[in-house]
């Protein structure tokens, strides 16, 4: 660190990837990136092998390997920081899963870190793949700093109405049922992303976001800001269909299996890793594999998942009484050209219509408006930036601090 | 005469007078006992599935013995249905003796919609969304002025709200799904759920009739206010509690009808049956006005018992009013 400069690692655990940014800061400057990449299909069989992909300044990296797990990819990346002479002064994580026990952004410490082991079970495939990351952390870069960032924080304003279920209510006070819903860094980061392109205040906008990821996918609609309302809930299995989640399913099924032997930790296994696009299709959770396989099961696949995000945007709509825009966004949604296609047929009725053309047209990278002109909302395909969301938590926890 | 059961015991309706409810088959029995001899039975049976073709089938001991063979892939709480009906099949000889398929109206959803994304070792093909309360919305449908024309959703407000979409006259998707949990909350039924809270629930609960009876019986908004109350009260009453259940109420029907008029593509008319209320009709009035999905409201006082009675058991004929059983 130097007159005020930091170098901020952030990491953010995907269900089946690792995103990690390095940022310099200088006080009073924005924040820039000097190092970026992905580790794919962590964990992921199927057609393409797993991969790292590192973007430094003078160097791009490309290495095939098998990553079996979150924790041999963080590992790598410290290796090649090592080689290139990288050393971050903080680092941020991306925790899905805060419960009631994290409403915003955190320090880790020893304070903080048995209540994230607490909160393992609540998104049990992303949070473990996240603390497993910290543990890389704190033991490749013991004298780092590290905080924590909780994409269920920005669902907290969600009504009461929205997030009840209907349930006893000793149950759910026992077990703290409730929807948190997911992906609320993506959901910020595109949301004063757009206010930005369209030149409206934030406050002014009504969105439905939809982030459709490689793994996990949901949509929200957002007014003002805030989330109304989200297809994920207590946990990242209900909502859309995705890779390997069943999304949503009729709780009467449950008794039935349980009926036929299968246990609670098998289901959870069956659900959250081979479901979805997956299950449907028997062949792949990637839904690229999918479009390219043209088979009857992997057509059914594809047109399910388009089916129940159809749905959910015609849920979301109604919850508000005017959508200012349609957001897709992550790698499905910003780089699928026939998804979006797809999804936004035959929904004039809720003010939506595509622009054919500029929809193919689309470039990954930037924010694209791909409506059509006389479209009462406006359609967008561009980036997320979690990564810049969390960078900018952590400089806010610090702030505070020297505040303090 | 028409029995249904509402979860916990049976309502028997029938022309002309009110429903009567009873807790037990025994109970039942014995209404049957003094009713007319030509007078015909129908017993529905909640989430037929695939099982039964038709929207009507005799009831005989062939039909249900190929239902209770298929028991394992019929949701648990259907096996009192089946029970019934064997008490009825040896209890009521000589009676016109009908089981009626309330999956029937979803047979022909298009396979996108019908399925769950699970593996094929959980029963992609036995476990289907088959849809529940088919027969109450055919009756709604076929009540319009418009049935069969454009795009229609259908609403039944009851104990257990359900809804269902119609492309000219066919329906196209249902807000029910398999065993009828799915869609919106009822009086006692959870409703949509995340399938990882219902996860926890089964670690906890290691009977499966017990979480069944849990998410079925125990739960929905009487579960949630610790008090039993119709859907005319929920919308009625006036209370700091009830109006928290109104609003849930209220947030899952918009749901419900936004994704219905997603897969329609916009809505041509809404026709709403059952208990209906006033503050229903101002929430439509609501989507109305700031969403053009509505083009005509109407509004029915369901009596389905009586118009299925009539319309489809004396319209099949006598050579199939007899049961074959006798």
């Amino acid at each position: 660190m130097h007159n005020g400069e930091m170098n901020i690692l952030i990491f953010n655990c995907g269900s089946s990837s690792l995103n990690f940014k390095l940022y310099t800061h200088t006080p009073g400057e924005p924040l820039q990136v000097i190092v970026s990449g992905k580790v794919h299909r962590v964990g992921v069989t199927g057609s393409e092998p797993s991969f790292l992909e590192m973007h430094l300044p003078r160097q791009q990296i490309y290495l095939k390997y098998p990553f079996p797990d979150h924790r041999s990819a963080a590992a790598i990346i410290f290796d090649q920081f090592k080689v290139s002479g990288i050393h971050p002064d903080l680092i941020g994580h991306r925790f899905v899963h805060g419960g009631d026990l994290f409403q915003r952004t955190t320090w880790l410490d020893a304070a903080s870190l048995p209540k994230l082991d607490a909160c393992l079970p609540l998104a049990s495939i992303h949070n473990p793949n996240s603390l497993s990351v910290i543990r890389v952390c704190l033991s490749r870069q013991p004298k780092c700093r590290n905080f924590v960032t909780f994409d269920t924080a920005f669902h907290a304003d969600l009504a009461e109405d929205t997030y009840t279920y209907l349930l006893p209510r000793r149950v759910i006070d026992q077990g703290g049922y409730r929807k948190f819903g997911f992906h609320g860094l993506s959901y910020r980061s595109v949301s004063g992303a757009a206010a930005d392109f369209l030149q409206k205040q934030p406050q002014d906008l009504n969105l439905i976001a939809c982030h459709l990821g490689t793994g996990g996918s949901s949509a929200a609609v957002i007014r003002g800001g805030k989330s109304v309302d989200t297809t994920m809930g207590y946990t990242p299995l209900a909502g859309l269909i995705m890779s390997t989640r069943s999304g949503d399913l009729d709780a009467g099924l449950f008794p039935l299996w349980l009926r036929q032997g299968q246990t609670p930790a098998n289901l959870d296994q069956s659900l959250n890793k081979h479901s979805g696009l997956l299950g449907i299709s028997n062949l792949s959770g990637d839904l690229r594999d999918l479009q390219a396989d043209h088979t009857p099961g992997s057509q059914l696949a594809i047109d399910m998942y388009v089916h129940r995000l159809k749905k959910a945007i015609g849920s979301l709509a109604l919850e508000v009484d005017r959508v200012d825009a349609l957001i897709f966004t992550d790698d499905i949604g910003e780089q699928n050209w026939q998804v979006r296609a797809a999804v936004c047929r035959e929904m004039e009725w809720c003010g939506i219509q595509l622009d054919r053309n500029l929809n193919r047209a689309a470039q990954k990278g930037q924010i694209n408006r791909i409506s059509a002109p006389d479209s009462r909302v406006t359609v967008l395909a561009m980036p997320t930036d979690e990564e810049i969301v969390i960078a900018r938590e952590g400089l806010d926890l610090l702030a505070e601090e020297e505040q303090s | 005469m028409i029995i249904r059961s509402d979860g916990s015991g049976w309502i028997l309706s029938q022309q002309g007078c009110a429903p009567l409810r009873f807790a037990t088959h025994h109970e039942v029995v014995a209404e049957l006992n003094g009713s007319p001899a030509d007078s015909p039975i129908g017993l529905i049976f909640p989430c037929g599935g695939d099982l039964l073709a038709e929207a009507w089938t005799p009831l005989t001991a062939h039909a249900i013995n190929r239902l209770a063979e298929n028991a394992e892939c019929l949701p648990v709480f259907v096996q009192t249905t089946l029970d019934l009906a064997d008490v009825l099949i040896k209890n009521q000889p000589g009676k016109s003796l009908w089981l009626g398929n309330d999956s029937w109206l979803y047979n022909q959803i298009p396979e996108p919609a019908r399925r769950y994304a699970i593996t094929q070792d959980l029963g992609t093909e036995q476990f289907k969304r088959f849809g529940t309360d088919g027969l109450a919305h055919d009756w709604a449908l076929r009540r319009s002025p418009a049935a069969g024309a454009g795009r229609t959703i259908t609403i039944h407000l009851c104990e257990q709200t359900s809804l269902t979409a119609y492309h000219d006259g066919r329906s196209v998707e249902t807000s029910t799904g398999f065993s009828g949990l799915e869609g919106m909350g009822g009086q006692t039924t959870c409703g949509q759920l995340d399938p990882g809270v219902v996860l926890k629930l089964a670690e906890q609960i290691k009977d499966p009739a017990a979480l069944d009876h849990l998410l079925r019986a125990e739960s929905g908004w009487n579960g949630f206010l610790g008090k039993s109350l119709s859907l005319v009260d929920l919308l009625s009453l006036q209370d700091i509690q009830i109006a928290r259940c109104q609003a849930i109420f209220r947030h899952q029907l918009v749901r419900e009808i936004g994704a219905l008029a997603a897969v329609l593509g916009g809505s041509d008319q809404i026709i709403y049956f059952g208990q209906n209320h006033p503050a229903i009709t101002d929430w439509v009035k609501y989507f109305h006005q700031n969403l053009p999905i509505l083009a005509e409201v109407e509004s029915n006082w369901l009596d389905y018992a009586d118009w299925m009675l009539e319309e489809q058991i004396y319209s099949a004929g006598p050579q199939n009013s007899l049961n074959p059983s006798a």
